[in-house]
């Protein structure tokens, strides 16, 4: 008979063993192949890597645009959040939805729209050419600044949830006695509202920052080209040419190292902040805030609010899809220019897109399964158990998405570079690589969605059913299962949307037949082939789109945007 | 220190109709409490006196100011009204201390420094928070946290104090306490008072008059005294204290018949004029005496519960079952024969 101690060991054991060869071989791999330069210990890797002035700009690049885009991410967001939770704008409820919508377009599709709209050729800058009769546009998407407006466009959402969310569990008590107190509105914001939103806000933009520094797609659609660097496609260059430098993966890996460090120190300085400072605040029963009332304001606010939607939503999706439907880019989208020649050409003809839809459905049902059963065994070891070390499990199972998706992929290089012990199984060039990676990356989503619903199952609801006669497994199948399975179907598709959408570990990790639709979307744009790459593009946000359908559905609207 | 004055007030929310006509003239240093039960409206009257919600009819009047009205489309908002409020949550606002708390309405007031630190000095020893200025609020118990509140609230020496249920998530001994405190406070500044609980002990411990409301009506505005002596109907008598309420056949005008499923009795009570017919007798638990059996209301004894001072009887009359409050002296035990004499009741209409 199984009891509780010996199968609480097989699920620690099950968890423990599968989290290392998914996450901890490879992460250890990585660390330590960054300190062996020769076969020594030694910090030449990372002295080689700094004094590379090109690695040097690559990480003031890195940090200056996610500091930029952090600025300009904090304040739409934070505007944006507060229209929506303390004003009287029509259409609030519309907006609520509308503002997270940029969240749904993966950024390096965003970029490719942008590079559609505002590039040489693009469709605002033959208008503006048409309009102007001038040679050139007087902007350049393919700068710092351009890659600083799409990380901005596409990452106020982030601080739009976190401040929404602070200012909508806000007991508007708070506000109101500072308003019989004698303060005018704006006085109640600037020393009420305003002080007691600060940490969660600063929460928000620090997400954001970490965020930038770890994206890869934007900075490759938008800078790789001209030669503008950061980080991320620093590394990816290196891993690109290792096979030219025999030194380039062990300086990758000092670099991502460099790299993992800011994630890190970001998310200490984001726990340093928040330390003490959440306030829990007792709620009263009015919770309909009081609103604030626009007047005269509504005139240019509601213009405002509707502009941001339009360019950061609605404007990259109609640039991809005119170009998906267009016979050749750089034609004008008249009627007799249209055609589904492109949809039909990467579902039937260009293999490598057809192998690319076929790999990620495959990888993401993979991976969306893998982790909904070991992240189900850490969720009950971390809710149900009290055994000793399971934070530490807990944070190597998050590690992998805490820190850069780049960093992820280089580890997974390095450990699976030779062959399996005891074989001659090399896993590099395999899809297995790309599962392990993905599996990894998004395990921590699995964990959280399945503790959500374990935590909301009272032990004695279990304890009942063994009262009951039931034994553990029976117990486990007519009460826990039922209770957890939404939270299952949640996590899951929790899981397949972001490997769907996977550009920046793929990207490192595929070779010839082994594409996935991400790096499909990025060769054919790379290749020049603009039309084919719209029409897959299209495709993946239309699947996007039905998941996160079906993930709100399921869980009643808590998860999912 | 000042009269407020509602008008034919009604507040509409979609389809609801959440406070429909309340009137009300609550007089300078006058403490009332608006009582009922959740969803009643008492609340929302509250938030429109504040001026957190609009009428959707009528007009209210601070002092001789008139503060709100649907009709001539004046809506003076809450900071400017010169109202004190004390909320259910306390709202303290948790980054600053006490002394920023309490010191928070004379700053936008843009009071001189020495004159704050004076004036706050004087509300904390007042609501007996001397030597706390510097803690914050994670730092106090739900008890002074509520002291803090009612400090600001009375730092701006308001018109009108306005406390909603502020005593509801206190501990009851705690609670007990605050009502003789605030009481106490209220006689020695004289501050007009409106009081929102749905705690009826509450409202007749601190009210000169207590406003009886229920879905959205007011049902009885009189004294602690009056109210539980001369409720206007069913719902006052059954929300306040404890009572019997039994069908009876109005017969004259100064009886009624109780009918207990087999015999019928007579019971002596005044009848309101006009109502005749099939209507409910009102009986509270003390107005009822047991008495060894013989003629009238025959029943058994079926539960006695001792309560210390008191004993609760659950008495079997026919198909009915009064509660009857005794003495602790008295000898009659479950099982036990006995007849009822009814001292005092009331007649409603059913």
């Amino acid at each position: 008979m199984l009891n509780r101690i010996s199968l609480a060991v097989v699920i620690l054991g099950t968890s423990v063993l599968l989290l290392g060869i998914f996450v901890i071989y490879p992460m250890s791999t990585m660390i330590v192949q960054s300190f062996i330069y020769n076969s020594k210990f030694s910090l030449q890797n990372y002295i080689l890597a700094l004094r590379q002035p090109g690695n040097l700009i690559a990480l003031r690049h890195t940090l200056e645009i996610s500091l930029v885009s952090m600025f300009g991410s904090t304040l739409f967001g934070t505007l944006a959040a507060w229209i929506v939770a303390r004003t009287d704008l029509p259409g609030r409820s519309i907006l609520r939805t509308a503002f997270v919508f940029p969240f749904l377009i993966p950024p390096f599709i965003g970029a490719l729209a942008w590079r559609q709209i505002l590039g040489p050729v693009g469709y605002i800058s033959k208008i503006y050419l048409a309009f102007t009769g001038s040679e050139s546009v007087p902007w350049n998407i393919y700068s710092a600044a351009g890659i600083i407006l799409v990380m901005t466009m596409h990452s106020y959402p982030l601080v739009y949830i976190t401040a929404l969310g602070g200012l909508e569990r806000m007991n508007p008590e708070l506000e109101e006695a500072a308003q019989s107190s004698g303060a005018r509105i704006f006085r109640v914001m600037r020393d009420v509202t305003l002080p007691l939103m600060a940490p969660t806000i600063l929460a928000g933009a620090v997400l954001v920052f970490i965020t930038e520094i770890s994206n890869f797609g934007i900075p490759a659609v938008l800078g790789y080209s001209e030669n503008y660097f950061v980080l991320t496609t620093k590394i990816y260059q290196a891993v690109a040419k290792s096979f030219a430098s025999p030194n380039a993966l062990a300086t990758a890996a000092a670099l991502s190292m460099v790299l993992a460090v800011i994630a890190a120190a970001g998310i200490i300085a984001q726990r340093i902040v928040l330390r003490g400072r959440e306030y829990a605040v007792l709620s009263g029963k009015s919770m309909q805030p009081n609103l604030v009332r626009l007047g005269v304001h509504k005139a240019w606010v509601l213009p405002a609010a509707w502009t941001l939607v339009f360019v950061t939503s609605i404007a990259p999706v109609l640039a991809i899809l005119i170009t998906s439907l267009i016979r050749a880019y750089g034609l004008p989208p008249t009627l007799d220019n249209l055609t589904l020649q492109n949809f039909a050409q990467v579902l039937f003809m260009n293999a490598a897109a057809r192998r690319g839809i076929v790999n990620s459905l495959i990888l993401a049902t993979a991976s969306a399964t893998l982790i909904a059963f070991l992240g189900s065994l850490i969720a009950y070891i971390l809710v149900r158990t009290k055994l000793p070390g399971r934070d530490i499990l807990d944070f190597f199972a998050t590690m992998p998405f805490a820190v850069p998706g780049t960093v992820v992929a280089l580890a997974m290089i390095l450990a699976w570079l030779k062959p399996l012990p005891l074989t001659r199984i090399v896993l590099y060039n395999t899809i297995w690589i790309l599962l392990i990676a993905y599996v990894a990356r998004y395990l921590t989503f699995g964990i959280r969605s399945t503790a959500g619903s374990l935590q909301q199952i009272h032990p004695s609801l279990e304890e009942a059913a063994r009262i009951c006669g039931a034994n553990w497994l029976q117990s486990f199948r007519d009460v826990m299962l039922p209770l957890i399975t939404p939270g299952l179907f949640a996590g899951w598709f929790l899981v397949f949307m972001p490997c769907l959408r996977e550009l920046t570990v793929s990207i490192l990790l595929w070779s010839a037949g082994r594409e996935t639709v991400g790096v499909m979307v990025f060769n054919l744009q790379e290749s020049g082939h603009t039309t084919l790459c719209a029409a897959l593009a299209m495709m993946m946000l239309a699947v996007l789109v039905a998941a996160n359908i079906i993930t709100r559905r399921i869980t009643g609207g808590r998860l999912g945007y | 220190m000042s009269e407020v004055i509602l008008k034919r007030v009604s507040k509409r929310f979609g389809d609801t109709l959440a406070v429909s006509d309340f009137n009300a003239k609550i007089a300078d240093g006058e403490f009332v409490s608006f009582l009922g039960p959740s969803g009643c409206g008492k609340t929302t009257t509250l938030r429109m006196v504040a001026g957190f919600l609009e009428p959707t009819e009528g007009e209210i009047y601070i002092g001789q100011r008139l503060v709100s009205s649907a009709e001539h489309r004046i809506a003076v908002p809450p900071e400017k009204r010169h109202i004190g409020m004390v909320f259910q949550s306390y709202a303290v606002w948790p980054h600053k201390n006490v002394f920023d708390n309490v010191a928070y309405p004379l700053r936008i007031q843009k009071k001189k420094k020495t004159e704050i630190e004076e004036k706050v000095h004087q509300v904390l020893s007042l609501v007996k928070l001397s030597g706390m200025e510097e803690r914050f609020p994670h730092q106090l118990s739900g008890g002074q946290q509520q002291r803090v509140a009612l400090g600001r609230a009375l730092i701006m020496e308001p018109d009108v104090l306005l406390l909603d249920e502020p005593l509801s998530n206190l501990d009851a001994k705690l609670r007990e306490e605050m009502r003789f405190e605030i009481k106490d406070l209220q006689s020695r500044i004289r501050v007009t008072i409106i009081y929102v609980t749905h705690d009826q002990a509450e409202a007749m411990a601190m009210s000169n008059r207590i406003f009886v409301m229920n879905a959205g009506r007011t049902l009885q505005v009189d004294t602690p005294k009056g109210i539980y002596e001369k409720p206007s109907d069913r719902f006052v008598a059954e929300f306040i204290g404890l009572t019997n309420l039994l069908p009876c056949e109005v017969m004259g005008r100064d009886q009624v018949l109780l009918q207990d499923g087999t015999r019928e009795a007579w019971v002596p009570c005044p009848i309101p004029p006009g109502l005749t017919g099939s209507a409910l007798i009102s009986i509270r638990p003390e107005h009822i005496e047991i008495i060894p059996p013989n003629g009238g209301l025959r029943g058994e004894v079926n539960r006695a519960v001792y309560l210390g001072r008191v004993v609760d009887y659950r008495v079997k009359v026919g198909k009915l079952e009064l509660r009857v409050e005794g003495q602790a002296s008295l000898p009659y035990r479950e099982g036990d024969r006995v007849s009822l004499r009814i001292h005092q009741a009331m007649v409603f209409t059913l």
